[in-house]
């Protein structure tokens, strides 16, 4: 039997020795095997821990099955996961792994989430080809897997990170708690909506094809960053009141995408960028990369993004948060801004008129031609600051509707949207001036929020022992400014609107003793032809270690066949993409 | 005139009634704590060292209630009997039992009027028609100390001994109303916002829960709603929700409000008092761990022991609810239920729930504790053969935690 000395000496030394073995290791199915090993050597408890120190974690196979059409069937994912999540008590009443002391810290506690995962389908790369939006059969056949170069599979096959790593620290003479390190900052009250839940961007390369299919903390791009969370508790009548802030020092990164055929699982549209005439893919404007960064230097100076929000509680319930966020646009919003903008050369000479655009200089146009010809696009990946207020709540009404009323909505100032007062013109092979596609920018506020509704709610005749927790969810957004002037990001005739409404309803309850769980949800935006998915997942647990997933999601428009613009990804992006996923997890 | 004399009557009755309260001898109070005084209970045919078993089941049959005596004969279950322990609560739950009890009554809305602390009311009366709402103070004002911290396990193990979930638990309940002072330090922090208690539960594992934590608030008043909040890891928020009382807690053989006997709203039933009885309970292990045995191993099988029971009866007052009714065995020097008997609605016995409380001398760290020290809970569901059991890992009581330990914004600190 260790002492706790002994044990904090060892746990630390153990944390470090993982530290780097997950660093280096490269992934292999060997570690795998090590970790089963590992567990049937154990007593069978679910987890490990060892004095202050526990690491838990699954493994996970996910086979993802495409059909858009009955009889067509066709493998797109085959994904294996390895997580594992060590956790230690480093400091424990003001004494560091057992034998240092540290006045003024009562308590520390160190995360750390590893993530390994292997695509094993770019070892078999099934086809068929890869439809795209706007499926318009085999002319909009993107690719297939094989087509990729075994480079280009190899860079896609593995993935080994540490998603999170960070300590909490927990003062002692003042209420004050500060997380460092990798993390995810999730504020706000809405499921699956980002208005508040911004800070941290998505990571689209991971699963972009509709709800539910992944959680967002898998989708979720974790940042260095510096949070504190202050206790106020009483203040006035206000009960727990507290203040929490984030600085994001400079680690900053946007969305990231995933095209076709590389990604199947990511947006549907092959890459935009390929057809280079110096070779290989155009690149943007000062070294800008779309879903990388922008124009700016990944520094504190130019990089950080900051939040604070105030939350606490009325005497009657009312839980309420203020927020306010200063960051850039990550574009995983639903919103149709844009992150690319379309830039003119800038020439020395006086500008020359042509034609009919009297007003567009023809020396610009041949400027931004000749860029092309060297491999660069005339526009640059853009992500600026956005001023962001925001305000979330909920409140309990269990006398009249029996339900948590929840809403949170957000004010934002100057987001990006494509201008088509704005063309970006380019000289066609007859010295003609001719619109490029891209576009320059103009900047609007925008509004969007929710209302949410969760009740459970008795259906004796499915379940006599369960309620079924029903959740609903209306959200809109709102552009004040004129949208008649906005391009849409989907495809040139998509439209800006000034409002857009997106219904949610999901219910869930438990069967079998805990073992078997449903899920079933559906999503309806009624302003783009009622695009909506319905998906349904059930966990089974064969055991209590082992878990067995079944979830099909379902794309469709109503009573309608044509292009349907839509941003949120339901039926019109992503109407032949129905999806089977069988999903096996192992956890200890 | 006869109308105005009926009242004067009425006034004089009240007045006398009040004054006999406000007279409640301290001796029947003192038998209440410490009924095994004058002598433990014996009976010749179930001397310490007896075993009943389905071979000798007869000299039980007194003592056990028929739902229980069925599952020994049936050979569910078998145990050994051992001699009663005397589990006195703290002696200064007593003292204030003793000062206020007298001026404890019933409003007319079923709420407790002029309760400070201790038991509310330590006598009970069979004749008297409010005596079963009244026991269900007793219970919602038991001794459970000020603070309760658990570390334990929640299985639902079918009739083969598997475990088919596994929850590990860290559980608190720490009160911040209506407790005794204790040297002269008032402990009930949250008289202003009328809040009786606050629980945290935080799970520990497995991996896919691991980190789910929740924040309930139950108030003074039975009227009042709890507040709920739910911290879930893969959405890494808090949220407010409403918990249904009469829905089983994770399909398990447990509704929300069965936890430690009736942890649900005095109004949700229609209380009887239906007497005391002297039976044979699984009270006073000399295990800080209960040891389960029987079939499927649902059953606790430490030594019972003969003990003063106080039995009611729950009838719930909502429809559609699983149980027609309840009968709960209170042990009466706790106050505490040991086995509460469930029928479903047709009044079949469904489900026997045992809650376990250990002797304190034998659990480490609480050896001086004058609490009803929890060892253990199972709940065995005869219909869907389940059993929904808590294995303790550890306990603690009365060890004081940070002001803020139940602030939501903790647990959002907390939140991983």
């Amino acid at each position: 039997m260790l002492d706790r000395k002994e044990a904090g000496k060892h746990a630390f030394g153990l944390w470090l020795l993982l530290v780097r073995l997950f660093a280096f290791l490269p992934f292999c199915p060997l570690f795998f095997t090590l970790v089963v090993l590992l567990y049937h050597s154990t007593n069978g408890e679910a987890d490990f821990t060892y004095g202050p120190i526990s690491l838990s974690g699954n493994l996970q196979t996910q086979q993802i099955l495409r059909h858009p059409e009955p009889e067509k069937w066709s493998i797109i994912q085959q994904r294996n996961v390895i997580r594992l999540r060590l956790e230690y008590d480093w400091i424990q009443d003001g004494q560091a792994f057992g034998y240092l002391s540290i006045p003024r810290v009562r308590r520390a506690h160190l995360v750390s989430l590893y993530r390994g995962s292997y695509d094993s389908v770019y070892d078999f790369q099934p086809g068929p080809r890869q439809e795209a939006f706007p499926y318009r059969g085999r002319l909009r056949r993107d690719g297939k897997l094989s087509d990729l170069t075994r480079g280009a599979a190899d860079a896609l096959r593995f993935e080994s990170i540490f998603r999170e790593a960070y300590s909490d620290i927990e003062f002692a003479d003042v209420p004050l708690t500060l997380r460092l390190g990798r993390q995810m900052v999730v504020w706000g009250e809405s499921d699956n909506l980002r208005m508040l839940d911004r800070t941290n961007a998505l990571d689209t390369t991971w699963h972009s094809g509709g709800l539910g299919v992944e959680t967002w903390d898998d989708l979720r791009i974790p940042y260095w960053t510096i949070k504190a969370l202050y206790s106020f508790g009483r203040v006035g009548s206000l009960i727990d009141t507290y203040l929490e802030t984030y600085w994001v020092p400079g680690h900053w990164v946007p969305a990231k995408i995933g095209f076709l055929p590389g990604r199947p699982w990511g947006v549907p549209t092959p890459n935009p960028f390929v057809g280079s005439p110096t070779g290989g893919n155009f690149r943007l404007l000062n070294r800008t990369v779309l879903g990388r960064r922008g124009d700016y230097t990944k520094d504190p100076g130019e990089n950080s993004q900051i939040g604070v929000r105030i939350g606490a509680m009325t005497p009657q319930g009312l839980t309420f948060t203020f927020n306010y966020l200063y960051q850039r646009l990550s574009q995983d919003d639903g919103m149709n801004t844009t992150s690319l903008r379309g830039r003119n050369q800038r020439v020395s000479r006086a500008f020359g008129t042509v034609g009919r655009d009297r007003n567009v200089p023809v020396e610009i146009a041949r400027a931004n031609t000749q860029l092309l010809a060297n491999g660069i696009l005339p526009a640059e990946a853009y992500y600026p600051y956005v001023h962001t207020l925001g305000v979330s709540a909920s409140y309990a009404d269990s006398t009249y509707t029996e339900g948590v009323w929840r809403m949170e909505m957000i004010y934002e100032f100057g987001k990006p949207f494509a201008d088509k007062r704005k063309p970006i013109f380019i000289l066609d092979e007859h010295d003609a001036v001719i619109p490029s596609g891209f576009l320059g920018v103009k900047k609007s506020d925008a509004w969007q929020a929710f209302i949410g509704l969760d009740r459970p709610t008795w259906i004796r005749a499915l379940n006599r022992r369960t309620t079924f927790f029903v959740t609903s969810q209306l959200f809109w957004q709102y552009i004040p400014e004129g949208t008649s002037r906005f391009q849409g990001q989907i495809s040139p005739t998509d439209k800006v609107r000034n409002w857009e409404v997106v219904g949610t309803l999901a219910a869930s309850t438990v069967y079998m003793r805990g073992t078997l769980l449903p899920l079933a949800f559906i999503v309806i935006d009624p302003i783009n032809y009622y695009s909506s998915q319905l998906t349904w997942i059930v966990d089974y647990y064969v055991t209590p270690s082992l878990i067995v997933r079944l979830a099909q999601s379902y794309f469709f428009v109503p009573g309608f066949g044509g292009q349907v613009d839509e941003g949120w990804g339901l039926g019109g992006l992503y109407r032949r993409r129905d999806e089977t996923v069988l999903r096996v997890t192992y956890q200890f | 005139m006869v109308r105005a004399c009926s009242n004067v009557f009425l006034i004089l009755a009240c007045v006398m009634s009040q004054s006999a309260w406000a007279e409640l001898p301290q001796a029947a109070i003192q038998q209440t704590f410490y009924p095994y005084a004058a002598g433990t209970p014996f009976v010749n045919k179930l001397a310490p060292g007896t075993t009943i078993s389905k071979d000798s089941w007869e000299a039980a049959k007194d003592y056990l209630p028929p739902e229980i005596l069925d599952k020994v004969q049936a050979g569910e279950l078998a145990f050994a009997v051992q001699e009663t322990t005397n589990l006195p609560v703290s002696e200064e739950y007593i003292q204030a039992t003793k000062q206020y009890a007298g001026q404890v009554k019933l409003g007319a809305d079923g709420e407790l009027e002029g309760y400070v602390s201790g038991l509310p009311f330590p006598v009970l009366n069979i004749q008297d028609q409010q005596a079963g709402l009244k026991a269900a103070w007793n219970l919602r004002h038991r001794d459970f100390g000020d603070v309760m911290q658990v570390w334990n396990t929640f299985r639902l193990v079918t009739e083969s001994g598997s475990a088919e979930r596994e929850i590990e638990n860290y559980y608190v309940v720490a009160y911040g109303m209506h407790r005794p002072y204790v040297n002269g330090a008032n402990p009930n922090k949250w008289e202003h916002d009328g809040i009786l208690y606050k629980e945290f539960y935080h799970i520990l594992a497995p991996f896919d829960l691991k980190n789910s934590m929740s924040i309930k608030i139950r108030y003074v008043r039975d009227r009042l709603n709890d507040d709920n909040w739910l911290y879930s890891p893969a959405s890494r928020k808090i949220r407010k929700m409403i918990i249904k009382q009469d829905e089983a807690s994770y399909d398990s053989g447990f509704l929300n409000e069965d936890f430690l006997g009736y942890w649900g709203y005095v109004r949700a039933c229609h209380w009887k008092f239906l007497g005391t009885r002297r039976l044979l309970a699984p009270v006073g292990a000399k295990v800080s761990n209960t040891t389960f045995g029987g079939r499927g191993n649902w059953y606790p099988v430490d030594p019972w022991e003969l003990r003063e029971m106080i039995v009611l009866e729950c009838t719930p007052t909502a429809l559609g609810h699983m149980y027609s009714k309840r009968a709960l065995y209170v042990d009466q020097q706790m106050f505490v239920p040991v086995y509460v008997l469930f029928y479903d609605q047709d009044g079949k016995h469904q489900k026997t729930l045992f809650e376990l409380y250990g002797n304190p001398k034998f659990n480490p760290g609480n050896e001086h504790i004058r609490v009803p020290v929890w060892i253990g809970e199972t709940m065995i569901d005869y219909e869907e053969k389940l059993g929904s059991m808590t294995v303790m890992a550890k306990i603690l009581y009365n060890v004081p935690l940070p002001d803020d330990f139940f602030n939501l914004d903790r647990v959002l600190a907390r939140g991983q």
